[in-house]
């Protein structure tokens, strides 16, 4: 599968007839790896690549100008709620995305999404866009201007690329915007429920909210009648990090976030539907029951591939945000104990920092807490969390 | 939701420009004795036009980096050291070429806030280069116009606990070899300075601690190179700037008594120093200490109490002490750090060295010193020896630079290198816990295993462990971070890419 990219990006790379080749081709090849690396994550489920490929049929049937469109789209390992094209045809949607979403028409406005992209070639423009600001006359005259001063040139360059890196940002998020309305108007041609579908937007904003209160859900989670929950093990050390972490503004913050810019986009889509009033069908839906099993599914698989992948304090914030949404499955306590194993084995053979993240000032708040909680444990304090939380399951 | 990554491509554009970083100097930043950060000092870039661009990183007690800023020096500026105290980075500059000594105070949100020049005379600048600058570095500079600095230690510029920073300068006073201590405020403009004058020809100063306002120093002084040496003690009230207190190490007439740590112990207002001692009569290089000791001194200069344990006859049997000092099991111990913990208990980390006929491989010497096991001595408030213990590691050769000097003064000279296994001694909050790190190297043939060994005391409990080496024949470092953490920094052998990783200790 992978192939067909590869050949298409090399035709790219062919077709190139701008002075800057040897640029080109670094892009390219950082595009491949990128696309790559995706590609060796792909979540292989015939039953869901089914549901999933007749969503997407369901959206070129009814809009014949992306017949032509050779789109290639896959569930991947990620927990993160996110979605991406890659400019050669393929989108991806992270299992993570499923977490919050809550119907099939948000899902096809997310598809949707990523089709416009596709077919509106962004991620090319954004190449020819980057290329463009980069060597243009202008540009390359700072940066002769920077070379010649000799000391200062890494600040001005920093500065200079600053500069146009939020250029490229705003006309990410105007590309955000065209495909918004544009995914808007493929799903107007289909059944699905237009309202419900720009419900997705609002609810990418929430992803980036933490709505757990990390503290309670500890205390909560490892207090035993023999065994109390030990205050202490919360202790949050004074930290400079705190303190002088540099503050972003609020432009750059939103040029780093996962989703930019989503509440005036919500807006923006919602305006949209009131000039076209609709009907609240929902027959377009494929299946509920495979939307409501895949989005169960999909979370604890994500869990799984965290614990694989050596992430465990990202796994144990997955399960217990789970847990705090009042999902008491089995697998999630035999796999909050399976870390907990992990963190006291990693802990006595000095390889944990491979495995939990260190405290850290830019992280989440209520992420961070739980790093200050597993941090604040000793040995002895996590083999007795191990046998208490084992002999209450 | 578009995948083209522009920041990577930025860094590609980056690393085109072929820029260097190379760090010259690092510390702590503490919070009343509790490490809550660390800064690095780094060049960027190769000078242009006598001016060179200079960042300073500043990471969280997890060694995050969470600020950085930049500014533009001299590229004559040559670092000597660095320090931290209270939200503020002090940075002490040698000028190579005009021969002037700066102390520039930064925040730690990057602004710089004062720029002291350290006045000096004509003879003044002369003296204090040479002791400053190695011959090295000076034929380096007149060579290729390059201040060089490939190792530092941060060992003369201090914080003060009202604020401000404190520095010793080393220079003649009076034709003397001496010092001055100097004193700076930021948000002032004013350098107070004190000059220690003395009628020996060589002083040779070294900070003790503080008791409240008082900064406690070591003075050995001797009257040529050979010559016997004497210790003073001197107390300088640091609001004053005036020296308060000044005793000699043979005050209490029956031995020399050299401290080198303050004993902490709120409730008293006594100056309580604890250190090694020796007979009258001893010259302090050559000859064996006889024990461990510990004075009281009030304000007045007198000396309230005085506590000896001799090595032969008040250790109880641990290690085996003869009269001259030497254990039979682990030979003589140099005692690196003497501290008191929460509960008024006072604690020694000592290690085993002994000198030996026979040196390594294709050494010039005849002789080299050996360092044995990691000893540690517990003590209650009056300074009696309570207990100890003995910690084994691998026992490591080293040639000796002179096979005629005595163990005692190549000890010194390891000391001063670097090159005693142990390395650090990290406190947790309160003082009530402490824990001691020290290396391992065990030779092979054509590799060798490295490992850093840790004892971890809490209570009356000690636990022991140890943690290996990655690579076989590459580079293995650890550096303390906060209490109960190391950073350990890891590169295979011939290899540019190194591993850190923070270790949390068990």
């Amino acid at each position: 599968m992978f192939k067909e990219s590869e050949k298409l990006l090399d035709l790219d790379l062919k077709n190139y007839s701008g002075n800057y080749k040897d640029d080109f081709k670094r892009i390219c090849r950082q595009q491949k790896n990128q696309i790559s690396s995706y590609y060796n994550k792909i979540y292989f489920n015939a039953a869901y690549e089914t549901y999933l490929n007749r969503i997407v049929n369901e959206i070129i049937v009814n809009n014949p100008s992306l017949i032509n469109e050779n789109l290639r789209v896959f569930f991947v390992y990620n927990h993160v709620p996110n979605a991406c094209n890659t400019g050669e045809g393929s989108i991806f949607i992270n299992l993570g995305l499923l977490d919050i979403l809550d119907n099939e028409s948000e899902l096809a406005f997310i598809i949707g999404h990523e089709i416009a992209h596709q077919s509106q070639r962004h991620v090319n423009k954004s190449i020819s866009e980057l290329f463009e600001g980069f060597y243009s006359e202008n540009y390359q005259h700072k940066l002769a201007e920077m070379r010649k001063l000799g000391l200062g040139r890494y600040n001005r360059f920093k500065e200079l690329v600053k500069n146009l890196e939020l250029d490229n940002s705003r006309h990410s998020r105007s590309y955000e915007t065209e495909s918004d309305s544009l995914a808007f108007q493929y799903l107007k041609q289909t059944n699905y429920n237009l309202t419900r579908a720009a419900e997705s937007l609002k609810k990418l904003k929430l992803a980036d909210t933490e709505l757990i209160d990390m503290n309670s859900v500890l205390a909560k989670t490892f207090h035993f009648e023999n065994a109390p929950f030990n205050p202490k093990w919360l202790y949050k050390k004074e930290s400079i990090g705190d303190k002088y972490k540099q503050e972003l503004s609020k432009e750059v913050q939103d040029s780093l976030s996962t989703h930019p810019n989503t509440e005036a986009r919500h807006q923006f889509i919602k305006s949209l539907i009131l000039l076209n009033i609709q009907s609240n069908n929902d027959s377009t839906e494929m299946s509920r029951d495979t939307f409501a099993q895949m989005k169960k599914e999909f979370n604890y698989i994500s869990i799984q591939k965290l614990i694989e992948e050596k992430e465990i304090s990202k796994a144990i914030y997955q399960i217990l945000k789970s847990q705090s949404n009042g999902d008491d499955n089995q697998f999630l306590k035999i796999r909050l104990l399976t870390c907990l194993q992990i963190v006291y084995d990693r802990l006595n053979d000095y390889t944990l920092g491979e495995y939990v993240d260190s405290r850290n000032p830019y992280y989440p708040k209520e992420y961070n807490k739980l790093l200050i909680f597993i941090d604040n444990l000793s040995l002895k304090d996590i083999e007795s969390l191990i046998e208490n939380y084992k002999n209450n399951l | 939701m578009v995948l083209i990554n522009f920041n990577s491509y930025s860094q590609l554009k980056l690393k085109d420009m072929n820029l260097s970083y190379s760090i010259k100097n690092s510390g702590k930043i503490t919070n009343n004795g509790v490490i809550q950060g660390f800064y690095m000092f780094y060049n960027i870039d190769k000078p242009v036009d006598g001016m060179i661009n200079c960042g300073i990183d500043i990471t969280d007690e997890e060694a995050n980096v969470i600020r950085n800023f930049e500014f533009q020096a001299s590229a004559s500026h040559r670092l000597i050291e660095s320090a931290y105290s209270n939200n503020e980075l002090c940075f002490k500059f040698f000028d190579m070429k005009a021969k002037k000594l700066y102390f520039k105070i930064f925040s730690l949100e990057g602004k710089l806030i004062s720029d002291f020049e350290f006045k000096m005379s004509k003879d003044e600048k002369t003296s204090i280069f040479k002791y400053l600058i190695s011959n090295e570095e000076i034929k380096k500079w007149n060579d290729n116009n390059e201040a060089d600095e490939s190792v530092y230690k941060n060992t003369n510029l201090f914080e003060l606990p009202s604020g401000g920073f404190f520095s010793i300068i080393n220079c003649d006073v009076n034709s003397n070899k001496s010092f001055v201590l100097v004193k700076f405020n930021s948000g002032s403009d004013k350098m107070e300075t004190y000059a220690y004058e003395s009628n020996n020809r060589f002083s040779e100063p070294e900070f003790i601690g503080f008791k409240k306002n008082t900064a406690l120093f070591k003075v050995e002084n001797s009257a040529g190179p050979k010559e016997k040496i004497t210790t003073n003690i001197i107390a300088i009230n640091t609001l004053s700037w005036e020296n308060v207190l000044e005793i000699n190490g043979n005050k209490s007439g029956k031995n020399t008594f050299v401290p080198f740590g303050i004993v902490l112990d709120t409730t008293s207002e006594l100056l309580k120093m604890m250190g090694t001692y020796y007979k009258k009569e001893d010259n302090l290089l050559k000859d064996e200490s006889q024990g461990l000791a510990m004075w009281a001194v009030n304000i007045d200069g007198e000396i309230v109490s005085e506590k000896y344990n001799n090595w032969g006859q008040d250790f109880k049997g641990f290690l085996d002490f003869k009269e001259n000092g030497k254990s039979r099991d682990i030979g003589y111990v140099f005692i690196h750090e003497v501290f008191s913990i929460a509960d008024g208990k006072i604690v020694a980390i000592g290690e085993g060295y002994k000198k030996v006929f026979g040196a390594t491989n294709g050494s010039r010497s005849s002789t080299s010193i050996v360092t044995t096991d990691i000893a540690v001595f517990s003590f209650d408030m009056e300074f009696n020896f309570e207990s100890g213990k003995v910690y084994q590691k691998e026992k490591l050769r080293i040639d000796s630079e002179n096979d005629f000097a005595s163990s005692h003064k190549l000890a010194a000279s390891l000391k001063n290198k670097n090159l005693f296994s142990y390395k650090f001694v990290q406190f947790n909050e309160d003082r009530s816990q402490y824990l001691i790190g020290f290396t391992s190297i065990k030779l092979k043939f054509m590799t060798y295993d490295l490992k850093f060994q840790y004892i971890r005391s809490e209570n009356e409990n000690a636990k022991a462990d140890f943690i290996k080496n990655k690579y076989s024949m590459g580079y293995f470092n650890t550096l303390p971070l906060q209490y109960g953490k190391v950073l350990v920094i890891e590169a295979p052998y011939f290899s540019s890419k190194i591993d850190t990783r923070v270790v949390k200790l068990k």
